[in-house]
């Protein structure tokens, strides 16, 4: 998979799933720019622990990433480990 | 009238009534409301011809000093007294060829009896056990009375179903069977159910299995106590109809009286709760997983008094395929069973089988009804005698329950409410709206303890929401 589909499958979740509007996703938004609580994190982490088949919940650390394009990568990051 | 609170709980079930008692402890005036005519109706259980029959509560694990079980009765300030159960069988399980394993406790004892049954897995078995426990022990769910930090993220599905995971390991149908029988306790099949799960549900008992003395009517009357030493409200035959929200007030109305208050924790099923919740308590994709979600499958209990030999197994899975998934093939009258045995004299024994809880499935005519009743009764009635002939001589049937009876008592037809389908949503107890939570057994995990640990999840929460 490359960067290009996982930003579209992240993107598309995102509007689907979340209901945040396409014009809001950009690399450089925070979650709070998207407004995302907490009940959505943990929905995210799980719907993309689904989409991509990758463990994000052990992998995560404070920091691991901050917006929009460091979930993107992260993502990508742990897709490569997985096929390692 | 309109009464205030700080807290309303709706629902009296287990995790119902540990919310109570946490929000109660820390000084908030607390209401229980129970749309049935007695608290805690499925862990309470009923009693025919002076035989006590359990519908909640069989077997759990943890209950030792210091271990999970002990530890929240204890915060609780309940007074449950528990007892080991029989350490060389306290599950039976009789494979289709009539040859049967006795489940023991005991970190190592259960590995050890399986390698000298199955020697050939002997690496498989140990790299299982291995897994097991490491699963146990780092489940955040299940230890989160030992973190001192605390994330929202708590959800105990694992990427891998019990299936993946057995497939992976073994080799033999048996062993399979065996380490797979307490799905049961799931109402999910093997291919949905997460592996996360069945260690929550099994792991601890691997160590230890614990009944109750005086059964889940004990439990109940020990959490009666605290509830009332704590002041504690309890309005029964009282069914929420609605939620409202008026800026951070919600006020939950029934048919008599309406209930204001800062915080609600429902307990009821997911979907009757989307019924009667504010408008903007999820996304409307959210609302859409959780009307997706299936029901688990209904039971279909038999209960009978035993007047031969006490048997002193607490479980029997007597298993009519290799296939554990066969549990849920509803047409196949070759079924299996699950039998529970009570330690009391006399004997209460439950049987049951998983039938439709689909409530199209059942009918509305009361004569074509009892039909559908007796049907299963004699599919239960033959099964007994095919498998576990001599047990079946000596049972005396005094009544049986179908989804509607559960229904009547719980709200839903299922066994667990929602299923737990790793593959599709979990549900979480927190909404959209600050102080409305959602609990029971369909968020995060099933099960007493699950129940127990859900509510100091909201606990948790709560903390974190108010700094």
């Amino acid at each position: 998979m490359n960067k290009e589909e996982i930003i579209q499958k992240v993107n598309a979740a995102l509007m689907k799933e979340f209901e945040i509007p396409e014009e809001k996703l950009v690399p450089t938004a925070t979650f709070a720019d998207m407004q995302v609580d907490s009940l959505d994190v943990v929905d995210m982490v799980i719907t993309f622990e689904q989409t991509f088949k990758i463990d994000i919940r052990n992998n995560y650390k404070p920091g691991s990433f901050t917006n929009l394009g460091g979930l993107y990568d992260f993502i990508e990051k742990l897709i490569n480990e997985k096929n390692k | 009238m309109l009464k205030k609170y700080d807290t309303v709980i709706i629902g009296s079930g287990i995790s119902g009534l540990t919310s109570a008692i946490l929000c109660a402890k820390k000084g908030l005036k607390t209401a229980v409301l129970e749309q049935a005519p007695n608290m805690a109706p499925l862990f309470s259980g009923f009693t025919r011809k002076d035989v006590h029959f359990e519908t909640g509560f069989h077997y759990t694990y943890g209950l030792g000093e210091g271990e999970i079980g002990d530890y929240y009765f204890k915060d609780l300030g309940l007074d449950i007294k528990s007892k080991l159960l029989n350490k060389n069988g306290y599950d039976k399980i009789i494979f289709p060829s009539g040859k049967s394993f006795e489940m023991v406790y005991g970190r190592n004892d259960l590995g050890k009896k399986l390698i000298s049954c199955y020697p050939d897995e002997e690496k498989s078995i140990k790299e299982y056990f291995d897994r097991v426990y490491f699963c146990y022990n780092n489940l955040p769910f299940l230890n989160i009375h030992k973190n001192s930090s605390f994330d929202i993220n708590v959800s105990v599905a694992t990427p891998e179903s019990v299936k993946d995971i057995l497939d992976y390991y073994f080799k033999s149908d048996e062993l399979k069977a065996i380490l797979a029988a307490g799905f049961f306790l799931h109402g999910t099949s093997l291919d949905k159910i997460s592996f996360g799960e069945q260690v929550c549900v099994s792991g601890g008992l691997y160590d230890s299995a614990y009944s109750i003395v005086g059964g889940g009517r004990a439990v109940v009357e020990a959490y009666k106590k605290v509830l009332q030493n704590l002041k504690v409200d309890l309005f029964l035959n009282t069914k929420a109809l609605k939620i409202d929200l008026n800026d951070t007030k919600k006020t939950v109305r029934t048919k008599d009286d309406d209930f204001e208050c800062d915080v609600c924790i429902s307990t009821i099923h997911p979907k009757q709760f989307l019924n009667i919740a504010p408008e903007k308590v999820y996304r409307e994709s959210y609302k859409s997983h959780i009307q997706e979600k299936e029901e688990t499958p209904g039971f279909f209990t038999v209960y009978a008094r035993n007047n031969g030999k006490k048997v002193e197994n607490t479980n029997i899975f007597a298993l009519s395929d290799y296939n554990l998934n066969s549990f849920f093939d509803y047409n196949n009258e070759n079924k299996s069973l699950h039998l529970n045995f009570s330690d009391t004299d006399p004997q209460a024994v439950n049987i049951t089988c998983l039938v439709p809880s689909d409530i199209n499935y059942w009918s509305k005519d009361k004569a074509e009804y009892k039909k559908q009743k007796e049907y299963f009764v004699d599919v239960i009635k033959r099964n007994l005698n095919d498998k576990l002939k001599d047990i079946a001589e000596n049972l005396e049937f005094l009544d049986a329950s179908s989804p509607l009876t559960t229904k009547k008592y719980v709200g839903y037809t299922g066994s667990y409410a929602l299923e737990h389908d790793m593959h599709k949503m979990t549900l979480f107890p927190m909404t959209k709206i600050k102080g409305l939570f959602l609990s029971g057994q369909s968020v995060i995990t099933t099960g007493f303890l699950g129940a127990i640990i859900t509510a100091y999840v909201i606990d948790k929460i709560m903390e974190k929401q108010n700094g």
